[in-house]
């Protein structure tokens, strides 16, 4: 990989290299960086001796001879009877990695697999190229999908006759588990377990797969069966360390990829400024639909990445107003994300393979291996957040022997701004460290809680690295769950704790969008619980593939909105409060001028309103109501307080105290986020006080504003004590692990968001460092800017010892 | 602590061993119909060793986690003697003692009778025989679930077809100072927690109760299946069961024998039987008693009858006029092509009502 600028070549025949170039000349001011993976060639290795003949002629049928270094490391590996990770970029044949072994052994008669998915979609993409291979080599193996959709019929049969049974967490969770003994046959000649796309094993999904992987392991050891695992991950920065929490014992690493791949090349694309004093620059938006339109216009396919789903319909509308003008025409551009209907979601998937597509725009959907076959250009709608997720989007683009283009554009925000300004980021290209923590209380008495079910415990019995059950099985005795007698513990009552446990943590239950218009009842389209809030309050402006349809009623019981297609040229933004109370200290570190500590906080968010913002004039022009309840939640922060005293001294009012608490927590989130290699979204800021009474937003003037609980604005000066905190908090229920290790480094992240503000080129405050400030204040000379450095100086200076808390 | 021994107390025949407690009784059942496998699902089992079964669990959930505790299971004895031998776990660690019982009190030949006991009992026991081991294929033995024939035979009649539905409407049996079912979970429970017996003893009357219904109603229900039995039933579906069982004489028979009492559905297939069998009298008369009273399915027999075995255009374009709307269109057209000389123009208003001759020759 390298950096240098490139100097255009003349006339490039390849129409993804003339994009490219005509790019770099039309906009160079705006290229911050070009980075050139060069192509690579293959490196193989004759297939292994011991393949056996049928295997070989479907290798063969399917024009393979020989195999690439990493397929046979992994055959090797196999051969050696380890576990292993399997870490390569998309499309180098990671698959045949653990089909190889996998096949060998079923059709060796040596034993069955199983394959589980992150979802439905891709786990039948899997089982089609299975059959291809048997076809190739008439193998004769039967692989079966077995998920939600398998009919009650068919599902005896995948128990006792399929070889290779694919299938998903959720599955095995709430239907294989608990009837294990159904299971019993294929459990017992188990020989593979795989585990694909394992990069989304992660945060609290990933700490429930690696507790559902110990309660797997706890049956086939009562079945007698030890089977490898295999995992396959997307690049991250840790697959072992991950690979072994998530199984809980050693697993051999293969990272070096032998496949070919074309030319890659990134621009790094810096929106230009449109106003040099307060630091403004074009929107992302902008810049990504005028790109997409470029690569559509010469003929290009492209996938445009959005960071959320309400950007993916305004861009998808854009580009629509372009190329889709004609409604006799098929549709050339089309948008997928969460939320559609899976029926649509497959069409989009089987029009994007054969072609027909010329332009998707997506969230983080289409990020996973769902086959969407190959496509030229891929735009980056800003920083995705991660340098796994960013490969992960860009690696959708490329095919093997030609050039493929990636253009990230960076948003406003420190994080992007960050990443233009310094592309040796993505070469020294340490990735996120993706963490779970399987020892969480709550998850880990859920699952003991589901084993407990599936197989009596014994006094003593380990589960995963919780060496003795015994408490927890004590707390479950005494809620009545379990019966112990003897030495044992035994399931006794009438219920299926299966069913009570949602491994994504969304147990609330989906909302669907009814559209009143067409057969008075049709759904069509499905909302999480925990976004639904955002989008489907009434008067929202809910949109799919670009057409607009309005709410017109919420009925949040029965999780429903009903919708009808309107004609308006605005959408709709939620306004959104949170504000936090502390529960609990867990430690805390007292510094000279301030305090530091992490512990658990209730959370509650408040939907105030929205706004309605015009399309391409992007005016805000008018307000909303909401009323919906509060969202609350329980999870796990960090907070930094000043020492009552310090703040009256250092700064001259409230009203500054609050502007540069807001700045410094604007600065230490971004620079948070990018220290524990989470997404920002997995991450919350608050500023407020920490019993909740009151809490501090960005009002429309740009100042800082103080609400109390029921969210109308108090005077900063109001009567009672002011003491303002800066809140970093796990977005999940129970929290994922991420403050406390925030808290460890906390002096590493206040002195680097210090660094952040220290350095950025602009005067008052730009959105690069604090936040967005107003023009009249830097004709003022009002300087959000210098008021988060003071509070920044004084939340960093010296240090001293931890006391931790019982 | 309370033992089983307070148990026995109450419940005489009944022995303790390994922690199982089994308690054996004679039943004498009512005189009742001979031949228990002429039900169209068993028909071919004659002299089966019928074994009566029906357990009480920890739960209805279902899953590898819900045991039963007690299982009950009866045979006969000549023809009014009913065995009924029911065991039950005293604590977890009893379980495989009672699970080995049962195992070894089924033989190949026996084919289980139950109530839901395909979806609920037999899937459950095999789960915790697997569990422990125990080689029993209890999922591959015959095995007749009395729920389905019930539900055949009065889902039109009863407002639900549990088994104390039957009961009350087959049986004549009202159960006095019964313990529901629903409840046997927690009379575990409380038997383990506390040594209650008073609640267990409930589940036993309860489950003994229910194996001697299965006995008595698999008789029963072999009546009615006849299509003797003076209880109203659905005897079209009868017929139609014992048809889809490829036992077509026995479903004309069943059909003949309830003679008024069957409805337009079972007459229109009674007469299609007789059409297979080629006893065109019989069906005919059937077709026009329904026509007469205004069955448009008849009419389009009678119009195929007509047409085809008689060749009488005429008359088939007649009934044809009166089959139901889409068929009426479809027959008309076809049939008027057919018929030879004189043509007539038929029109009818609306789609609705009959058929109005406006024109004679075209």
């Amino acid at each position: 990989m390298s950096a240098l600028p490139r100097a255009a070549p003349a006339a490039p025949p390849d129409p993804v290299e003339r994009l490219a170039a005509r790019l770099q000349t039309r906009y160079r001011d705006r290229i911050c960086a070009e980075l050139v993976l060069p192509a690579r060639a293959a490196q193989t290795q004759p297939l292994p001796e011991e393949l056996l003949p049928g295997l070989r002629t479907a290798l063969a049928g399917r024009g393979i001879t020989r195999l690439y270094s990493h397929q046979a490391e992994a055959w090797q590996a196999t051969r050696r009877g380890e576990h292993m990770v399997v870490v390569t970029p998309t499309a180098s044949g990671k698959t045949l990695c653990y089909n190889l072994p996998v096949l060998q052994a079923v059709c060796g008669g040596e034993g069955k697999a199983l394959y589980l998915f992150p979802t439905k979609a891709l786990a039948q993409d899997q089982v089609a190229e299975l059959l291809e291979l048997n076809r190739a080599g008439d193998l004769g193996v039967r692989a079966y999908t077995f998920d939600g959709d398998t009919p009650g019929d068919a599902r005896k049969a995948v128990r006792t006759r399929g070889d290779i049974v694919v299938s998903n967490p959720d599955m095995l969770h709430q239907a294989i588990l608990p009837h294990h003994t159904k299971w019993a046959q294929f459990f017992e000649n188990l020989c593979y377990v795989v585990l694909d796309e394992m990069h989304t094993y992660r945060g609290v999904f990933g700490s429930h797969v690696a507790n559902l992987i110990r309660r797997l392991r706890r049956i086939l050891a009562f079945y007698g069966a030890s089977p490898q695992f295999v995992f396959c991950s997307a690049t991250i920065a840790n697959p072992v360390e991950l690979a072994e929490r998530l199984l809980g014992e050693p697993v051999t690493p293969i990272t070096r990829s032998g496949a070919p791949q074309g030319e890659r090349r990134l621009l790094l694309w810096n929106p230009p400024v449109i106003n040099p004093d307060l630091g403004i620059r074009a929107s992302a938006r902008s810049q990504t639909n005028r790109i997409a339109r470029l690569a559509t216009r010469i003929g290009l396919k492209s996938i445009v990445f959005a960071r959320s789903r309400l950007m993916v319909e305004v861009l998808t509308k854009y580009l629509k107003d372009v190329f889709d003008k004609d409604p006799r025409r098929p549709s050339r551009v089309f948008a997928y994300r969460g939320g559609y209907l899976p029926t649509q979601r497959r069409e989009t998937e089987k029009r994007l393979r054969d072609g027909s597509i010329d332009c998707v725009i997506s969230t983080s959907a289409l990020e996973l291996g769902v086959d969407i076959g190959s496509l030229d250009v891929c735009v980056l709608n800003g920083y995705p957040g991660s340098i796994a997720a960013t490969w992960q989007r860009l690696g959708r683009a490329g095919r093997r022997n030609r050039t493929s283009l990636g253009v990230l554009v960076a948003g406003s925000e420190p994080l992007d701004q960050y990443i233009v300004r310094n592309p040796e980021f993505f070469l020294d290209a340490s990735p996120e460290h993706a963490r779970i923590d399987p020892d969480q209380l709550l998850v880990l008495l859920d699952h003991i809680r589901c084993a407990a079910f599936e197989l009596p415990f014994r006094d003593g019995d380990a589960f995963g690295s919780v060496a003795d059950t015994g408490e927890f099985l004590a707390y479950l005795s005494d809620e009545g769950v379990v019966h112990r007698e003897g030495d044992s513990w035994h399931w006794v009552t009438d219920s299926y704790p299966a069913n009570a446990v949602s491994l994504r943590s969304v147990a609330e239950g989906n909302f669907v969008v009814v559209d009143q218009e067409r057969d008075g009842r049709q759904v069509i389209a499905e909302v999480d619980f925990s976004s639904a809030p955002e989008t489907l309050y009434e008067g929202a402006i809910y949109m799919i593939q670009a057409s607009p349809y309005q709410v017109e009623r919420l009925d949040w019981e029965g999780r429903k909105a009903y919708v009808r297609p309107t004609r308006v040229d605005y959408y709709t933004d939620a306004v959104v409060y949170t504000r936090l109370k502390i529960l609990d200290n867990f430690a805390e570190q007292a510094l000279p001028q301030a305090r530091v500590a992490h512990g658990e906080v209730h959370l509650v968010k408040r939907f105030a309103g929205y706004k309605k913002i015009r399309y391409y004039t992007h005016e805000n022009i008018g307000y909303g109501n909401i009323n919906l309840p509060d969202q609350e939640m329980h999870t796990t922060a960090v907070w930094w307080e000043i020492r009552p005293g310090v703040l009256e001294q250092a700064l001259a009012s409230r009203q500054q105290a609050l502007d540069g608490f807001l700045g410094a927590a604007y600065a230490l989130h971004h620079v948070a986020a990018l220290q524990c290699m989470s997404e920002t979204l997995d991450l919350g800021r608050a500023v407020g006080d920490g019993d909740g009474r009151w809490f501090a937003t960005l009002g429309a003037g740009g100042r800082g504003q103080m609400r109390d609980v029921s969210g109308d604005e108090l005077a900063p000066d109001h009567a009672g004590a002011f003491r303002p905190a800066v809140f970093l908090y796990d977005a999940y229920p129970g929290g994922i692990g991420l403050s406390e290790p925030l808290f460890r480094d906390q002096h590493t992240i206040v002195g680097a968001a210090q660094d952040l503000v220290t350095r950025c080129g602009c005067r008052y405050g730009c959105p690069a460092c604090v936040g967005p400030v107003l023009a009249s204040d830097e004709q003022r000379g009002y300087s959000p800017r210098a008021l988060a450095l003071t509070v920044l100086g004084l939340l960093r200076d010296g240090h001293a010892d931890t006391v931790a808390r019982a | 602590m309370a033992t089983f021994a307070q148990l026995l107390d109450r419940a005489p025949g009944a022995r303790v061993t390994n922690g199982v407690l089994e308690i054996e009784r004679r039943h004498v059942l009512p005189r009742a119909a001979v031949a228990l496998h002429a039900l169209p699902q068993v028909l071919d089992a004659a002299d089966a060793d019928w074994l009566y079964l029906d357990t009480e669990t920890t739960g209805l959930s279902g899953g590898v986690g819900t045991l039963a505790f007690m299982v009950g299971l009866a045979r006969r004895d000549g023809e009014r003697a009913l065995d009924v031998r029911q065991v039950v776990a005293g604590s977890f660690a009893a379980e495989r003692a009672m699970l080995q019982a049962l195992a070894a009190s089924v033989t190949p030949h026996s084919v289980l009778v139950t109530f839901n006991g395909k979806a609920f009992d037999v899937p459950l026991l095999q789960a915790r025989l697997r569990l422990h081991r125990i080689d029993c294929d209890l999922g591959g033995l015959r095995h007749l679930d009395l729920m389905y024939p019930v539900r055949r035979a009065f889902r039109r009649l009863w407002p639900d077809c549990r088994l104390q539905t039957a009961e009350r409407c087959l049986l004549g049996l009202r159960r006095v100072d019964d313990l529901p079912g629903a409840a046997a979970p927690a009379a575990w429970r409380d038997w383990l927690r506390r040594g209650a017996t008073v609640p267990l003893r409930g589940v036993l009357r309860h489950n003994a109760q229910d194996v001697v219904s299965l006995a008595r109603l698999h008789a029963r229900l072999v009546a009615v299946y006849a299509g003797g039995d003076p209880t109203p039933a659905d005897h079209a579906a009868l017929g139609v069961a014992w048809q889809e069982a490829g036992h077509a004489r026995r479903a004309r028979d069943v059909w003949q024998r309830a003679g008024r009492r069957l409805s337009a559905d079972g007459r229109l297939a009674l007469a299609a039987s007789y059409r297979r069998a080629g006893d065109w009298p019989r069906a005919t008369a059937l077709w026009a008693g329904l026509f007469a009273e205004g069955d448009r399915r008849a009419a389009l027999e009678l119009s195929k009858y007509y047409e085809h075995r008689c060749r009488d255009v005429a008359t088939a374009i007649r009934y044809a006029g009166y089959c139901a709307a889409d068929e009426r269109d479809r027959r008309l057209a076809r049939l008027q092509l057919k018929q030879p000389g004189d043509r007539q123009l038929m029109l009818w208003p609306g789609g609705r009502g009959e058929p109005h001759v406006v024109a004679g020759a075209i």
